[in-house]
């Protein structure tokens, strides 16, 4: 049982465990998985680098590590709910750290209880975030932090993003929306429809212009003659007298009141009483209305029982779950079989099928940017695969992304229309409404007249293959 | 068949001065205002017409030319629910130039959530909300205070106008040097909705469109309608708006003939306007209108009549006394009728109320006919069939209008009624009754 020791400076008191000193560039993949990271140190930047660095690695037995921090000095609310643990230096009493260290052992025991393929890189970032809140079995919650860019941040999982990432909440948003955590409002906020920087300027401005420079002042009416304008229309040496009968003003509520304000603008002179409202980013300088802006749902979320069963064992294939709806998706197995016969007809008859597999690569980055949409887009591929494909053509989901088709009596020629149509169909919508590029790879295999083979072969085969096409400059 | 022979024998029986004398209220004064007025000075106007058709074509020229800026304004309390209909028939215009300011007066329905949708969708100019309702007359002048136009046109918010309205209404004001304000037609929008409201349809062509016709024409003009008027805005302006009602649109025209500008009456210009549809609600409005006569003209303008204020001016005296004397005055000849009927031919009682009828009902088929020779290409569908109501017309005016009318003016002499009127707001109307 050891511990990795990530020091900012050389740790002057005697550190109560068995540990490794480690450089903060050390921390990487390896055979030598720690029992915990322990951080020393003094600076808020420290301590969130270092902790974002060990929350990126590939290693589902690494990146779910406890975190220790040992800070010098009191760290920020937001710093401070990165870490497992956080100690201050003058608390390293071995006691106090034994009794605190049982909580690092619940992670550990709830770690051993995933089941990922050994040593298999974890790259689905909501599995690695919802895995870590299943080995922290407590409620993700929200802070306001006045330096985060988006103005409220989840500390606890902010780690797993890069800076002012806005997958931060549409991940946890995905996670809600599969059934793996249930959320509870907390509060909303607005975020820039360009950068999402809740960094925004409120601004009154003209309708008719657009100036933010309004001069605001009452209306004054008054009663016996029924004029009413601007106070400023009522102003006579320091006393208001009506502009049209000349008299002075007795007092509000007895023969004059003020029943409503008006803005002027000192810019084109146009008076109005509900002036247009304006975001300025501080960090962009997009200007919208606030209509326009996102308003960012911020919730408490805790883990359902589905959460921890995915946490476990893993996703159901979202894709698989979108596709279902409008196609017959054969499970894996089934279709292993009727590529079998498919072999067999072919061999026996000479009939000329074929096989496709297509991958879309980057359905991370894809789930990362739409949230809870992805699905609508899922649906959308489901269509073009229905428009591309026939009622006798055999489909089947691989893993994550890839789609296998079986393509009964489709020579290699007509297999390879139906592939460019469905590869190019599919990367258009992609770039249309995801606003990224999709890296989708496909592969055609012809199903072989004369020479044996195993089905397994053939899809090895046609994954071997997968490459992107190429598009020809227009 | 009895009756007709009866009442032929009747009138046998009495020489020609003393049916002139049974009957002297029509013979001695709504015979010569009304019929023989009509008749002289309806075919006079259509002659002058005929006449200037070249100015009018000239004058329609000479506004597009220029294309001044035309504010129209439309305050109101709880009017939301009509203002779409009314911002896409200004829309609708064949003068294009104009700028639209509404004012929602205190409302508590959604008219301040319609207003800022009109807004967004940039069919209206701007608009502006009193938070505590100050009135018709303070609503109106916020609306003139923010408008920038050469003519102020002030509808009400359930008006609809037929497409040329604002060109009709405007043209006068480049047809004749020194015109103040110029008056459209009202006529009535939801006619068919029931018996009552087709009795108002006659009614407002008698009285708007032939009446004012005549006024016009004898220059005599007193009231331009809330629902339908244009003014010169530095006329306005000069007279720092409109002043606390009710009866507002009648006093703003008097105000404007004492500073010696014209008050025209434009026929062509025509603004469809809802009527009550309940006798309670016409009680209700009638008694409010009846009011402000004896306000205004009696009290307020009676300045207008000596001949030694030093701003005297005939038409403007002929124009009060006219009120006055057909209005107000004779309003009462018919209680002395009454009594002479009932105390001194109480035998013939019946007869002369038939003959009064067809007498009455005749007066009312001229002045439709005049109408319909005057404007009749103006003349919907409906407003062709209302000479089917005229038969009902003397009991609808001469009974039932002139006793709402009547029990009004005595309110007001003797109880000063309009001050207490729920139509101002209360603290409106504590300050006027104080000054008062």
């Amino acid at each position: 049982m050891e511990y990795f020791l990530i020091e900012e400076k050389k740790l002057s008191v005697k550190l109560p465990l068995p540990y490794k000193r480690i450089d903060k560039k050390e921390i990487k993949d390896g055979s030598r998985v720690p029992e915990a990271f322990v951080v020393f140190g003094n600076t808020d930047d420290f301590f969130e680098e270092v902790c974002r660095n060990i929350r990126h690695l590939g290693s589902s037995k690494v990146y779910l590590k406890p975190v220790i921090f040992f800070a010098e000095r009191k760290l920020s609310p937001r710093v401070s709910a990165m870490a497992d643990e956080v100690f201050s230096s003058s608390e390293l009493d071995e006691d106090t750290i034994k009794f605190e260290l049982k909580k690092i052992s619940r992670i550990n025991d709830a770690i051993r209880k995933i089941n990922p393929i050994e040593d298999e890189k974890e790259d689905d970032l909501f599995l690695r975030v919802l895995r870590f809140i299943f080995t922290r079995d407590r409620r993700v919650e929200p802070v306001r932090d006045r330096t985060s860019f988006f103005g409220i941040t989840y500390p606890a999982i902010e780690s797993f993003f890069s800076k002012e990432d806005y997958a931060l909440f549409s991940t946890l948003e995905f996670l809600e929306e599969n059934g793996s955590i249930e959320g509870e409002f907390f509060e909303k906020v607005h975020l820039c429809n360009k950068c999402h920087c809740s960094f925004l300027n409120f601004m009154e401005v003209c309708p008719n212009c657009g100036s933010a420079s309004l001069f605001e002042e009452s209306l004054v009416h008054h009663f016996p003659c029924a004029y009413i304008g601007p106070e400023s229309d009522f102003m006579k040496d320091g006393q208001l007298v009506c502009p049209k009968c000349s008299k002075k003003l007795k007092g509000l509520g007895v023969d004059y009141d003020k029943p409503a304000v008006i803005h002027k603008c000192n810019h084109c002179g146009f008076f109005t009483q509900e002036p247009d409202v304006k975001t300025v980013c501080f960090n962009c300088e997009r200007e919208s209305s606030p209509e326009d802006l996102i308003a960012q749902t911020i919730k408490i979320y805790t883990l359902t029982s589905t959460g921890k069963n995915f946490a476990i064992y893993g996703f159901e294939s979202p894709l698989l779950k979108a596709l279902s709806e409008q196609l017959n998706i054969l499970p894996y197995n089934s279709f292993l079989t009727l590529v079998q016969l498919e072999l067999e007809r072919s061999k026996r008859y000479g009939v000329e099928s074929s096989a496709i597999a297509f991958q879309i690569k980057n359905l991370n980055d894809i789930y990362a940017k739409l949230g809870k949409k992805t699905d609508n887009l899922l649906k959308e591929i489901g269509s073009l695969i229905n428009m591309a494909t026939r009622k006798s053509d055999i489909l089947s989901i691989l893993n994550k992304g890839t789609i296998l088709f079986l393509l009964p009596h489709t020579p290699l020629k007509g297999a390879e229309v139906v592939k460019n149509r469905l590869v190019i169909e599919v990367d258009k919508l992609i770039k249309e409404n995801v606003g990224i590029n999709p890296i989708t790879e496909s592969s055609i295999s012809e199903i072989p007249k004369k020479e044996a083979k195993e089905p397994e072969e053939l899809v090895d085969e046609l994954l071997k293959n997968l490459k992107q096409i190429e598009y020809k400059e227009e | 068949m009895n009756i007709i022979v009866h009442i032929v024998d009747w009138f046998l029986n009495h020489s020609l001065g003393q049916l002139i004398i049974l009957f002297w209220p029509f013979f001695f004064f709504d015979l010569p205002r009304f019929v023989l007025l009509d008749i002289l000075c309806v075919p006079i106007f259509l002659f002058q017409r005929w006449k200037d058709r070249y100015r009018v074509r000239d004058a329609k020229l000479a506004l597009f030319r220029e294309q001044p800026l035309v504010t129209v304004i439309a305050p109101g309390k709880n009017e939301g629910e009509h203002l779409p209909a009314l911002v896409e028939s200004i829309k609708q215009q064949t003068y294009k130039n104009i700028e639209i300011i509404l004012v929602d007066d205190g409302s508590d329905d959604d008219t301040l959530q319609i207003l800022r949708a009109l807004r967004r969708q940039g069919l209206i100019d701007n608009y502006f909300r009193n938070e505590r309702r100050g009135g018709k007359a303070a609503a109106a002048n916020l609306s003139l205070r923010f408008s920038k136009g050469k003519f102020v046109v002030h509808l009400d918010a359930d008006t609809h106008l037929r497409e040329d309205a604002i060109e009709n209404v405007i043209f006068p004001f480049y047809m004749q040097d020194g015109v103040g304000a110029v008056g459209g037609d009202v006529r009535v929008k939801n006619i068919d909705y029931n018996l009552l409201t087709r009795l108002q349809a006659l009614e407002y062509l008698k009285t708007i469109t032939v009446g004012r016709i005549v006024s016009s024409v004898l220059r005599i003009l007193r009231i331009i309608s809330g629902a339908f008027g244009a003014f010169r805005r530095d006329v306005l302006l000069r007279l720092k708006g409109w002043d606390v009602g009710p009866g507002l649109d009648g006093d703003i025209v008097l105000r404007i003939r004492k500073l010696r500008f014209k008050v025209l009456h434009e026929p062509t210009a025509i603004a469809y306007t809802s009527v009550p549809t309940t006798v309670k609600r016409l009680i209700k409005q009638r008694y409010r209108w009846s009011r402000s006569l004896v306000r205004f003209r009696l009290r307020r303008h009676r300045d207008m009549l000596s001949p030694f204020n030093k701003n005297f001016e005939l038409f403007n005296a002929l124009t009060v006394l006219d009120n006055i004397f057909f209005n107000f005055i004779l309003d009462f000849k018919w209680i002395v009728y009454l009594f002479q009927l009932v105390f001194f031919f109480r035998m013939s009682l019946f007869t002369i109320s038939v003959v009064n009828y067809f007498l009455y009902m005749s007066l009312n088929i001229l002045e439709y006919f005049m109408a319909r020779i005057a404007l009749d290409d103006t003349f919907n569908r409906s407003e062709k069939y209302l000479w089917l109501f005229l038969p009902l017309m003397p009991f609808y005016t001469g009974v039932f209008l002139r006793s709402v009318r009547t029990f009004s003016y005595l309110m007001e002499l003797l109880f000063k009624a309009s001050f207490y009127d729920k139509w101002n707001p209360w603290k409106v109307s504590r300050t006027i009754r104080d000054e008062n």
